[in-house]
């Protein structure tokens, strides 16, 4: 099967946050696509920089941040393009779902209000219009009495079905791209479960690319087409998710998979851990920025940062000493 | 028998509800909860946000009034105790939060923030003999002497929570109560972090009430298991009985829910449970599942089913534990995948 075009690629993406005359770095050097119709997940811990890349491509980056590099879609250059340019996809072709939903979605207006806006605002729909189109997506979404949720705000929705019409809103436009920031965080374990087979269900009957950020491998395994790791800032390993699961090449990506505790099997007393911290971020690193932590780490490793390779089948690799293929 | 370190009999915490101003409507946040503690035994409490984990927490600490039931603390009555009983009974009972940085105080010096606890609660020390406990707890959690100097803002939230657990240990607690203690955390730290409890354990003994909604974690820290689900105790078990073969169906779809490490699961393998738990003003009688329950039958709905026990140290609550663990395929196999629907699971009938 022929890939089909990236819908969206990210070349050489840098993010570096201005304080005073320093400049820390958030990003370094991120490259990265997605098609339609894919699912990419991007896994890394806090700080790792995976939230940064994509509030770089909506420009939605704090205010002392500095985006350089390269962000496409579908060939048209967002980073240096007027507000006017993103304004006419972002929100609509491209959209983005965030950890907490109450913050998300405005408290003085109706949920009704807050979906029909964007018809209205994107698609130039009046009201009466939008407002019926609200409706067919909150059932779309399996939000229960659906009419009565067009009426309620959003302080009176449960955390699942704040997060279900958010889902909803970015949805409204069928964009070509969803970014799904951490979706199911804040959710209770039961709700997050209701949550991915909803985004499931959504990838099944569009074709839309879909982007989901978490720190949580056994999240995006039962979604994700492929899978990008990031510690620091870099790319560390990218891999088909059937691929990365079964044979992690990373010592990172094995160890964090390692780390993550199990509900079956022998129980031991002593979780798995993995050893220090991640570095910080306003340190500069020459070596490979996971080194410290590394059990397979040799003094190369210290001095000479592993650029990132492609390994075949689509997996790239930045590793002087992987695991066994 | 001698008593546990903890038996909690009966506890009903109550609030009163926000939204009839002029008629506030009591409801219970925690109903009927019964457990043990024993010294040295760590119990996992789980249970989705709502479920009252931590207002049970607040409630063994008298942070929240309990209004029914008994708490028994080294066979002491906690909730009969004066003032000053209490506080200095404080200083055996000791929590640790989930949000490490907002727990310690930012103006004051790691140093300052470990000597507190004994200024408080062992005010012979002198200075030296203070600094001395202070600088052998640093040690014991991880942290080089030479920070007692630094602030919180120094230290990340791996080695806030560090610096939080040598606060709560300071005292000498016989209990510690963790309430989403590595919650926060990045999967690569929390594994220290709860490693370093147990070895705590293991070194001076205290029991732990290790509340958390992370089932992997609770399996790894935990001797046995209570499940809350909207403020009653659905099931307690030992670990491997809770892990291996839960009886109740709440149990069951909590476990279910946890992802796996395992790609693209087929999507019709997974059911989730639908509908989410109930607001604890909501259910009047019968099951607080009943609701949500796949298995759910007319007594369910009209008769609170009581905890039971079914073996050794295994109590749950479900009118129909019996036939669900019973080897029927019909049973044990997961729901069939339902068709989408629109409506929301059934509610109870009023009244």
């Amino acid at each position: 099967m022929a890939p089909a075009a990236p819908a969206l690629e990210i070349e050489g993406l840098k993010v570096d946050f201005l304080r005073g005359t320093t400049a820390t770095a958030a990003v370094r050097e991120v490259s990265l696509s997605v098609a339609l119709g894919e699912c990419l997940a991007i896994v890394g811990e806090s700080g790792s920089g995976k939230s940064q890349i994509f509030l770089a491509v909506m420009d939605l980056l704090a205010g002392n941040a500095r985006a350089s590099g390269s962000v496409r879609f579908f060939g048209n250059e967002l980073l240096s393009a007027p507000r006017s340019a993103l304004d006419a996809v972002r929100g609509s072709k491209l959209t983005m779902v965030f950890q907490d939903p109450l913050s998300a979605l405005t408290p003085h207006l109706k949920i009704g209000v807050q979906m029909a806006e964007v018809l209205v605002r994107h698609r130039g729909l009046s009201w009466r219009e939008a407002e019926a189109a609200a409706l067919a997506m909150l059932s779309r979404v399996r939000i229960s009495e659906p009419e009565r949720r067009l009426r309620q705000y959003p302080h009176e929705l449960s955390g699942g079905m704040r997060q279900r019409v958010l889902i909803g809103i970015s949805l409204l436009c069928e964009p070509d791209l969803l970014i799904a920031d951490e979706p199911t965080t804040s959710l209770d374990v039961t709700v997050q479960a209701q949550i991915l087979e909803l985004l499931r269900r959504m990838r099944l009957e569009s074709r839309m690319g879909i982007v989901l950020i978490s720190h949580d491998f056994g999240l995006v395994a039962g979604l994700a087409d492929r899978i990008i790791v990031l510690y620091a800032g870099r790319i560390v390993e990218s891999a088909s998710a059937a691929q990365l699961f079964s044979r992690p090449r990373h010592p990172y990506t094995s160890a964090l998979m390692r780390c993550a505790p199990a509900l079956a099997g022998v129980h031991q007393e002593r979780m798995p851990t993995l050893p220090g911290q991640p570095p910080d971020p306003g340190i500069r690193v020459d070596g490979c920025a996971f080194a410290p932590r590394c059990s397979n780490a040799s003094a190369r490793c210290r001095l000479d940062r592993p650029m990132l390779q492609n390994i075949g089948a689509g997996a790239q690799l930045a590793c002087h000493h992987p695991m066994p293929a | 028998m001698s008593e546990p370190l903890l038996r909690v009999k009966n506890l009903r915490v109550e609030f009163s509800s926000a939204r009839k101003l002029l008629a506030p409507e009591a409801f219970a946040a925690i109903d009927d909860v019964s457990f043990d503690i024993e010294a040295g035994e760590t119990l996992g409490l789980v249970g989705e946000s709502g479920s009252g984990k931590s207002t049970l927490a607040r409630a063994l600490l008298r942070l929240v009034p309990a209004v029914r039931g008994e708490v028994r603390w080294c066979g002491r009555d906690l909730l009969a105790m004066g003032a000053r009983e209490l506080r200095n009974e404080r200083r055996n009972l000791q929590l640790v939060f989930q949000d490490p940085l907002s727990s310690l105080d930012p103006r004051m010096r790691i140093g300052e923030i470990l000597a507190e606890p004994l200024q408080i609660f062992e005010p012979s020390l002198n200075e030296r003999e203070r600094q001395a406990r202070v600088d052998r707890m640093m040690e014991r959690v991880g942290l080089a002497g030479s920070l007692g100097d630094r602030y919180p803002r120094e230290f990340s939230g791996g080695q806030c929570q560090r610096i939080a657990i040598a606060r709560a240990m300071m005292p000498g607690p016989k209990i510690l109560i963790c309430d989403e203690a590595v919650s926060s955390l990045d999967v690569s730290i929390q594994g220290q972090i709860v490693n370093l409890l147990h070895d705590l354990q293991l070194e001076l003994g205290m029991a732990m009430l290790f509340i958390s909604h992370n089932l992997g974690v609770v399996r790894h820290i935990s001797h046995r298991v209570l499940v809350l689900y909207g403020g009653r105790a659905v099931e307690i078990a030992p670990r491997d009985r809770l892990f291996v073969a839960p009886a109740h169906p709440y149990t069951r779809a909590l476990l279910a829910a946890v992802p796996a490490l395992l790609p693209l699961r087929s999507s019709a393998a997974v059911d989730p449970l639908a509908g989410e738990a109930p607001r604890v003003d909501e259910v009047s009688k019968g099951c607080v599942f009943s609701g949500r329950c796949a298995h759910a039958a007319a007594e369910c709905l009209t008769t609170r089913p009581i905890l039971e026990q079914i073996s050794e140290q295994h109590w749950v609550a479900c009118h129909r534990w019996r036939q669900l663990s019973a080897p029927t395929p019909a049973a044990l196999a997961p729901r069939a995948p339902s068709p989408p629907a629109l409506t929301p699971p059934a509610s109870l009938p009023p009244g």
